[in-house]
């Protein structure tokens, strides 16, 4: 099965190539029509400057732009900056914006917009960008069209970060009031540059965009209107793109049991494509800190113990690869395959364990363990649980499973530090930060910190250097040679590669062809009549 | 005003029992943070301050009838509920008067013909429907009438960007409401129904109703005339705290139907550790309750005018 839906994903996969492929000369776009859409859960606002979440993301990337996009793979291409120049030493970078380009309120767009969400938003209120721009020490705007940044020290990750997703272009004419800009009233009544205008949202409903008349990139976008709806119940969310009351689902809308079923249906098509962007890796995270998991043995022994094949095969429905690292294969440029690899070895798992002194006792039991599931993820997570309860039995690990609410299981995870083992997905981006896995990053009630309690100073060392590093071969070398040790060490299980699908409509066209699909301006997509 | 009070200190306890708060929450759904990001999330969201600061500022804000401002959402507590407010209404008072019609009359039905196979198929109908997990009944109906008969839309309240007006626009929004208006009566009449019917059996055995028999009216007038003003009081009482759950709404129906109630805010404000959010949404259907029940106290007294001389 697991299989045969591989080869429907990549077949579906060719389908879609040679259908953007053929826009060119086999179907030219269309006009008109209104784009229902399905994503979920429902945003907490509709910006992501204040909350940097994949749900506000997908709504606000559609109003707001950044300074470029990627293409499908990976390399910068225009959108608010037309040219840009990064200097030899990597201190300097130049931006030349796009003339002409208005906000949808009809003000022009400036080197001071730039500016201020740069000083303003991104390096102060968005949970990436405080990284990301941390190093930006000064933003000159020589004209109107002009942004030189000056950097303290090389930041590498920063050219990968200025899309929409990650660092939106937002206007100060609007903001910079000197009040709280996360208390703005326009934080869910966005004002942008992009394809589409925010017209309306009903909260717990849905939202409405419609198409700026007086986009800079003249003829787009097609559509007349967007609208998300947010359907709470995934029964009835199947059931909606089903009878085609919404005609795209991003990010897995619906549980993977049902995807089969749909893309079965002659007038829906499934793809996994436009994920390449957050290259997303199943992640198992040991506590480090504390018994069993401090003997680097038992680590190694749960690795041989996990089969992560029926993992991917029996839950997430064939929807993933096997990961092999820390850095999904997705990311070209860093990712390596020449690692410790722990292929599926109960016999070995034993012996390992009782190596390090975990012998069964008279009712064959090693360990008692306790496993947090991830249930905030999703319902494959709990199903994930029960599947390690059963693998770890047959080495002898008796696993209590146990359930929370996020904010329940963030707390226990990052401030408490009161588990065993959880298993999470961490993306990767376009250029590693893998703050997971730096010492440094140990730090008490931050969620996503490094909650592992792993340090290894020479990690810690190349993790550091890769992060100001300028010179690309450098850059590679560091990143492999942080991935040979932290799979030697083991402080995490990689498990697999996600593949999050999309679906839709046989008449949507388009509606992926940056390097973050779903979440890119869906400024090309357009509807078959 | 007490009681008010009694439950704003109990809902302020509660809600500070459950671990994590909404700046966890956030980072959480952020996918990173740092500590500094943390601390100006916990700095803007007034978690910084102590309980008891937290606690005072609570209780003077209520005093002054301010529900707060919800840092989650970034908007105002009262615009957030008021937002949800005629969603509720249309799906939760036309459930509520549906299913009391339909039940107390089903239940008036079956009453007057006990025994009767009639009497049978209502009575085992109402036990099946109340042994059906709404949810369930929720789901099927989209199965049948949306997905294999296309007759009803999935979800949702309204055609979105419809462009629909007047009539159009009334007659689209009614048949959104159809399914989960059904689906939310239905639980609801088959306890009238039941209670109804035992409520008439009981009341006819009463001495008055003899009498009545007595002076030789025929079987339509006692009861209609007398039985069933007197059968009516539990009715009054049920209906009471049905509708002390209006402001509620039902989380279940809502999230099956995509309806964009009150339940789902307060699910959401749980779950995103929403305080200010959450401590008004308790406050504002405590208040409900409190005047549904004084209401239900004045209907009494008009129904049977004993209670309001005794």
């Amino acid at each position: 099965m697991g299989i045969n839906l591989h080869l429907r994903a990549s077949l579906l996969g060719v389908v879609m190539a040679t259908a953007l492929a053929g826009t060119a000369f086999a179907q030219e776009p269309q006009r008109g029509g209104v784009l229902t859409t399905i994503h979920f859960p429902e945003p907490a606002v509709l910006s992501s400057g204040v909350n940097s979440g994949f749900v506000a993301a997908y709504v606000s990337t559609k109003i707001y732009e950044g300074l470029l996009k990627y293409d499908r793979k990976g390399d910068p291409m225009p959108v608010l900056a037309t040219s840009w120049d990064v200097a030899k030493d990597g201190l300097t970078i130049t931006f030349h914006l796009r003339d002409g380009v208005k906000w949808h309120d009809g003000q022009d767009f400036t080197a001071d917009d730039v500016k201020f969400s740069l000083e303003k938003v991104w390096k102060v209120l968005h949970s990436r960008g405080r990284l990301i721009f941390a190093n930006v020490q000064q933003v000159d705007t020589p004209d109107k069209l002009t942004v030189v940044l000056h950097l303290s020290k090389p930041s590498p990750a920063l050219m990968y970060s200025l899309n929409s997703f990650q660092a939106q272009v937002m206007p100060k004419h609007i903001f910079d009031d000197g009040s709280d800009i996360a208390k703005n009233p326009h934080i869910n009544a966005p004002i942008g540059t992009g394809p589409w205008k925010f017209n309306e949202w009903q909260r717990g409903s849905h939202v409405v965009l419609d198409r700026n008349e007086s986009y800079w990139d003249t003829g787009k976008p097609y559509p007349d209107r967007l609208v998300v709806r947010y359907i709470p119940d995934a029964a009835a969310r199947s059931a909606a793109l089903e009878t085609g009351e919404a005609q795209l689902g991003a990010q897995s809308p619906i549980p993977l049991s049902d995807v089969k079923r749909l893309a079965s249906l002659p007038d829906i098509k499934v793809t996994t494509e436009g994920y390449e962007y957050f290259a997303n890796v199943s992640t198992t995270y040991f506590n480090t800190a504390r018994k069993p998991f401090s003997d680097i043995r038992v680590r190694h022994a749960f690795a041989y113990a996990t089969d992560r094949q029926a993992m991917l095969d029996d839950i997430w429905y064939g929807y993933g690869k096997l990961a092999t690292g820390p850095i999904a294969s997705y990311n070209t440029k860093f990712y390596t395959a020449d690692v410790p690899q722990y292929p599926y070895d109960p016999e070995k798992a034993k012996a390992l364990l009782d190596e390090a002194g975990y012998t069964p006792d008279k009712d064959g039991i090693r360990m008692r363990l306790t496993y947090d599931v991830n249930s905030p993820l999703g319902a494959e997570y709990v199903r994930l649980g029960e599947l390690l309860k059963q693998q770890f039995a047959k080495i002898g690990g008796e696993l209590t499973l146990r359930t929370q609410d996020l904010a329940t299981f963030l707390k226990r995870i990052y401030t408490d530090y009161d588990y065993d083992f959880y298993t999470a997905y961490n993306g990767i981006y376009t250029y590693p930060i893998l703050s997971q896995w730096w010492g440094k990053n140990i730090q008490k009630g931050v969620p996503f910190s490094n909650s592992t309690g792993y340090a290894n100073p020479r990690v810690d060392e190349l993790i550091e250097a890769a992060q100001i590093e300028s010179d690309p071969a450098k850059q590679v070398e560091e990143f492999h040679e942080i991935q040979k040790i932290v799979m030697e060490d083991l402080p995490v299980l990689v498990n697999f590669e996600l593949d999050p699908v999309t679906i839709y409509s046989t008449k949507v066209h388009d509606h992926s062809v940056t390097y973050d699909g779903p979440f890119g301006s869906f400024s090309d997509v357009w509807i078959e009549r | 005003m007490l009681v008010v009070f009694i439950i704003a200190t109990a809902n302020f306890a509660l809600v500070h029992l459950v671990p994590g708060d909404a700046a966890d929450v956030l980072a959480g759904e952020s996918g990173s943070a740092t500590p500094e990001y943390m601390q100006m999330l916990r700095q803007r969201f007034g978690l910084d301050k102590s309980l008891p600061e937290q606690y005072a500022i609570y209780i003077w804000n209520t005093a002054r009838l301010d529900l707060g401002y919800s840092f989650r959402f970034s908007e105002p507590v009262s615009k957030l509920i008021l937002g949800r407010l005629p969603a509720t209404l249309i799906l939760m008072v036309p459930a509520a008067i549906l299913s009391f019609c339909i039940g107390v009359g089903m239940g008036v039905f079956a009453s007057r013909r006990v025994g009767t196979w009639a009497d049978s198929v209502v009575s085992v109908a109402a036990v099946l429907v109340y042994a059906m997990p709404v949810f369930w009944v929720g789901l099927m109906m989209i199965v049948i009438f949306s997905v294999n008969l296309r007759w009803l839309p999935t979800n949702g309240m309204e055609t979105i960007a419809s462009g629909y007006r007047g009539m159009d626009y009334v007659i689209d929004v009614v048949q959104h409401m159809i399914m989960p208006v059904t689906a939310m009566a239905l639980f609801y009449i088959a306890l009238y129904t039941r209670m109804m019917r035992a409520s008439m059996l009981e009341v006819s055995t009463l001495d008055f109703v003899t009498t009545a028999r007595a002076k030789g009216l025929n079987d339509s007038r006692v009861a209609y005339g007398h039985v069933l003003p007197n059968a009516l009081l539990p009715m009054v009482t049920l209906l009471g705290l049905q509708v002390s759950t209006l402001l509620g709404g039902s989380i279940l129906i809502e999230t099956i139907f995509g309806w964009p109630g009150i339940g789902r805010l307060a699910y959401d404000s749980i779950a995103g550790r929403d305080v200010n959010l959450l401590m008004g949404i308790l406050l504002a259907s405590s208040v409900v309750v409190i005047v549904t029940n004084m209401v239900v106290d004045l209907a009494y007294g008009w129904l049977d005018p004993r209670i309001s001389k005794g």
